[in-house]
């Protein structure tokens, strides 16, 4: 199991620094050099660059040196918590980020097992029901579920809401709690705002996982394995959850690593239309601005979070399937 | 097919002739079956054959585009900004049936309290829709010079079926096009996505080694990103200055360029299972090259996957444009996308003021749906074993 | 052997549909047997016929899609002094008291021992899960059964096997799990669906031997499903011939094997080798291939690649199972004095 721990461990940091390429290579794709919108940025904002400032940020993120002494040196910062600085906010990437990041990971956490829970039984039932009206209804409104983009449904669903209870829930605090310390009642307000982004992120993926948990389930109830534990007398029940379920939410423990890109994509478009204080809204509109020492990182950071996710499925796949303990 | 071969033996006395003709008539079956029996199940799957009359009528809807929509899609009229749908209407202020529908005019007011011009329904106006009336001319499919528009009403009358948005254009006709932009890219966009999925999934496949170990360590570094985010850095870092057109063809690229990667894996699984078998040892003991290999034996062999993952792949696709449009980084204006259109719709407080500008949403919803229905349908008629 | 012939086992005229989308399967079509107590029942035929069908129907786990149609399987369970009657075919699945029967007194084991036991457990809690379930032991005594049965199916340390996962385990010692498993509740009848047949031919002969040892020893009756007459030749007392989905001849052993009266048997005799073989023999094979469930001949099934098809009555009318000697059954046109007297029923 430590092997199999250590061997996950190296392939994910060879990932994490592959992933930097690329977040390199993003922040130096928009043509024009970075100080070239440096300078444009602070014209729009209506200020002057004093040249001494220019040259300050040349040194800092060594524009005039070749494009491998610019990654190391950008590299090199990580390390320090220094990954550069946003135009628009004229503040450092790293404030800005832990903000917002840990917004993001709680909806995204939150909306996965909103998955897990709402998705794992009703693909049970459906497994177990194939064909009848119970399955094909869980397949049509799942089908609808996959095919409403997110943003969409997070509208209609705030539209409800005020319709119905009139009260808004944009936003992840109420407004006397935005600025206020943490308190339990600040905790409180904060899950009542959370579970709309959850519910309105989790539809999808939850029309996804459901129909293969039906489809994997379906596999397993075929397997001799569940034939010989009924011919030694178990009832279905025991059959069904001991023996077929279990086997069947293995392979997904895999898919929830890979689960989480699409998660994190939803949260981020359905923040903008909710309002929520997460990666979302700052990472799009630093695209626009072409912010891109602060969009740059944000997309590292949000593939970490991922790489880092799919090393914690993978330990935890090994620490329940034997097959891979035992390796 | 059974009839068939109950009837063979008593034709013919001798039983060994019988055998022969029984295992004629299972080769021939075995000769047809796949892409016929494919067929078959199809047709049976009604959701998916009704998904494919959709898709086919909204296809159609966006070639003939010019004659279907009454006005300009572009252009702006002041004086019905934000113009609640005008419905068709059977029964007039009086409570007398018109056999033709008709549509009542506007009166403007201006809502001092928010300053803000109301559009009504003005009931003592009204103008029957009729049919190939004159308007605006055009070339339909670029090709024939007309001004006739499927519907439309006499002037001074106006008809905006599904209403407009804040410069007064009419949301039909913008939805119309749009769907030629958003329809349109997940068909390039899959098309580029088979090309690089096959071709990259196959050589990894079927070379194996570090070759294999190279293009798999890049598609999980690419699957390791949360896609919109990176289409949307992708996106963002086009040049502003280039024209609609090019534009076009960078979001479908972009957006195949994550999009291969799932294809590439499960082309590569099938490359891999076919290696192992008799057929291609045969053709290399044969002396068949590699790409002959590749290109006789192997792709067609996947293809009906191929085509399964890629029918499954097209309405992720439309959510992407979709997304980004919204967004603002994918089309921009003034091309109109379903995606552009949502922008006018992106708080509650206008969803609420003016529901009709979520309706591009439900042409997604519809196409996207029909995509979904139309694969699963395939995936099911190519193997009924699979989910 | 058994003290006198006593019927343990009647399988009627069991007739089992499956509904695919490609239209209905009449995957049995008739199977009759009897199996009496202590004996060993083969059951052969061309993959394909209806055997694995056959088993599920005793187990009463026909799949979602299939259906008992018509037809019964009668189990005769010893209580006391007599017998009782339960009609298998007419209890719920699901039920408890068929879950009763299953691995308490009918037990199977099954083709693929490679993929009959969950890989997620070991095979320790596979064990005590049956024998939990039906007999009244606690924990202690369960795990002493448990290693017990491990023992008895010559596992080398039990102990080990009883802590082991599956996928540690080879296809050999899997199989003798499966048997463990099975037989840990003394069950009187056992279904062993080709237990053989993924099996490499050394490992065959062992499980073979240890199956032969524990019939001797507990005196269960068998139902040996296989392809393979060599195994029936060495396990089996009787013998039932299956063809599409019907029984076509059921008799003892050494009838089967000398004086076959089905057609179809003598052809599938006629295409194994013999050690006695003249040299120059070419070994015979069945003309043609079995046909798909779904395109069933009209008449006798087996009549399009039966070498003694007789015109005008082969193809028209279904033969019936007579009986030819005390104990044997057939089902032929050629035996049947009805139909073979009066050919001439065609115009």
């Amino acid at each position: 199991m430590l092997a199999f721990i250590a061997r996950r461990l190296v392939y994910m940091i060879s990932t994490l620094v592959l992933i930097s390429f690329v977040g390199f290579l993003i922040i130096n794709l928009p043509p024009g050099s970075y100080i070239d919108v440096f300078q444009a940025q602070r014209q729009l904002q209506g200020t002057h660059t004093a040249e001494a400032e220019l040259e300050a940020l040349k040194r800092r993120y060594g524009l005039d040196k070749p494009v491998p002494v610019q990654y190391w040196i950008w590299v090199r910062g990580f390390v320090r918590g220094d990954f550069g600085r946003s135009f628009e906010f004229n503040r450092e990437v790293s404030e800005l980020i832990w903000e917002r990041l840990g917004f993001t990971v709680a909806i995204a956490t939150g909306s996965l097992l909103f998955i897990w829970l709402v998705a794992i039984p009703i693909g049970i039932y459906t497994a177990t029901h194939q064909y009848k009206l119970g399955d094909n209804v869980a397949t049509i409104v799942g089908m609808a579920g996959l095919s409403i983009p997110d943003f969409m449904l997070a509208l209609v669903l705030m539209v409800v809401i005020q319709r119905l209870f009139g009260f808004t829930v944009g936003g992840l605090f109420s407004r006397e709690y935005v600025d206020a310390p943490w308190s339990l009642a600040k905790v409180i307000d904060l899950v009542k705002h959370l579970w709309v982004p959850i519910v309105v992120v989790g539809t999808s993926g939850t029309a996804g996982l459901m129909r293969i948990m039906r489809g994997n389930l379906l596999d397993i109830l075929n397997m001799q394995y569940v034939q010989a534990a009924r011919a030694r007398g178990l009832r279905e029940a025991t059959v069904v959850v001991k023996h077929a379920v279990r086997n069947a939410i293995h392979p997904l423990i895999m898919l929830l690593g890979m689960s989480l890109p699409t998660i994190i994509s939803g949260s981020l478009i359905v923040s903008i239309v909710l309002g929520l204080p997460t990666t979302g809204p700052l990472y799009f509109n630093a695209l626009r601005q072409q912010d891109m020492y602060l969009a740059g990182t944000f997309l590292m950071f949000l593939a970490f979070m991922l790489v880092l996710g799919n090393f914690l499925a993978d330990i935890l796949l090994g620490l329940i399937d034997p097959r891979i303990r035992y390796e | 097919m059974s009839d068939q071969s109950l009837t063979l033996p008593s034709a013919v006395s001798e039983p060994q002739a019988g055998e022969v003709e029984i295992n004629l008539s299972a080769g021939e079956i075995g000769q047809l079956s796949l892409w016929y029996l494919i067929w078959r199940r199809f047709l049976r799957n009604r959701l998916a054959v009704a998904a494919t009359f959709v898709l086919l009528l909204l296809y159609l809807m966006v070639a003939l585009a010019e004659f279907i929509t009454p006005y300009d899609h572009l252009i702006s009229n002041e004086d019905f900004v934000a113009r609640a749908p005008q419905l068709p209407q059977f029964r007039d202020e009086t409570g007398q049936f018109h056999l033709r529908p008709f549509v009542y005019g506007t009166t403007t007011e201006l809502d001092t309290y928010n300053l803000d011009w109301v559009h009504k329904d003005d009931t003592s106006q009204m103008y029957p829709l009729k049919l190939f009336v004159k308007g605006d001319p055009y070339k339909l499919l670029g090709l024939f010079p007309s001004d006739r528009h499927l519907y439309g009403v006499d002037e001074p009358g106006t008809v905006f079926l599904l209403g407009t948005d804040r410069l007064g254009r009419d949301l039909f006709s913008r939805i119309v096009f749009g769907g030629r932009i958003s329809l349109t890219v997940g068909l390039i966009g899959v098309s580029l996505t088979i090309l690089f999925g096959s071709v990259m999934g196959t050589i990894s496949g079927y070379f194996g080694g570090p070759v294999d170990t190279v293009i798999q360590r890049f598609i999980e570094l690419l699957m390791s990103f949360p896609s919109i985010a990176l289409w949307a850095a992708l996106a963002a870092a086009m040049p502003a200055d280039i024209t609609i057109v090019t534009r076009f063809f960078l979001i479908s690229i972009i957006l195949s360029l994550i999009g291969w990667t799932s294809l590439a894996r499960q082309v590569r699984a099938k490359v891999l299972a076919f290696r192992e078998m008799e057929f291609s040892s045969a053709a290399t003991a044969a002396g068949a090259s590699h790409f002959r290999i590749i290109m006789v034996h192997m792709l067609p062999n996947a293809l009906s996957h191929i085509i399964v993952i890629a029918t499954l792949a097209i309405p992720g696709m439309i959510l992407a444009e979709t997304a980004l449009s919204f967004l603002g980084l994918g089309i921009l204006p003034p091309a109109v996308s379903w995606g552009t259109l949502l922008q006018d719709a992106q708080t509650v407080g206008v969803v609420i003021k003016k529901p009709w500008l979520m309706l591009p949403g439900a042409f997604v919803i519809v196409s996207v749906l029909s995509f979904n229905f139309l694969g699963d349908g395939i995936r099911d008629a190519v193997d009924p074993f699979a989910l | 052997m058994a003290d006198r012939a006593e019927t343990i086992l009647e399988v009627r005229n069991l007739h089992t549909h499956f509904h695919t989308e490609s239209g209905v399967v009449r995957a049995l079509e008739g199977v009759d047997f009897t199996l009496n107590r202590g004996q060993v029942l083969g059951v052969v035929g061309e993959s394909g016929c209806g055997k694995s069908v056959t088993a599920q129907c005793i187990m009463n786990m026909v799949p979602s899609r299939g259906r008992i149609v018509d037809g019964s399987v009668i189990y005769h369970q010893r209580n006391g002094q007599g017998t009782e009657a339960i009609e298998i075919t007419a209890l719920p699945p699901k039920s408890r008291e068929m879950r009763r029967i299953r691995g308490n007194e009918i037990a199977m084991i099954f083709q693929e021992p490679m993929t009959s036991l969950d890989p997620l457990y070991t095979v320790g809690n596979q064990l005590l899960e049956a024998i939990n379930l039906h007999q009244d032991v606690d924990r202690t005594e369960a795990r002493t059964l448990a290693i017990h049965s491990l023992d008895r199916v010559q596992l080398p340390e039990p102990e080990r096997v009883f802590a082991s996962y599956p996928h540690q385990l080879s296809g050999g010692q899997r199989q003798r799990v499966m048997i463990a498993i099975a037989l840990s509740c003394n069950p009187t009848l056992l279904i062993a669906d080709e237990p053989t047949t993924a099996l490499d031919v050394t490992t065959q002969a062992q499980i073979l031997s240890l199956m032969r040892d524990l019939q001797d020893e507990t005196h269960m009756s068998i139902i040996f499903i296989t392809h393979d007459l060599g195994v029936v030749a060495e396990m089996c007392d009787e013998v039932a011939v299956m063809y599409l989905g019907k029984v076509v001849e059921q008799t003892d052993i050494d009838t089967t094997f000398y004086s076959p009266r089905h057609p179809y048997t003598q052809a599938l005799l006629r295409s194994i080798p013999r050690l006695d073989d003249d040299q120059d023999r070419r070994l015979e094979v069945i003309a043609g291939s079995v046909p798909d469930p779904s395109s069933i001949p009209s008449g006798c099934r087996f009549h399009p690649r039966c070498p003694e098809f007789l015109t005008g009555v082969c193809e028209q009318r279904e033969p019936v199972l007579v009986q030819v000697d005390e104990g044997h059954q057939v089902r032929c046109h050629l035996y049947d004095e009805t139909a073979s007297s009066q050919p001439g029923t065609q115009p």
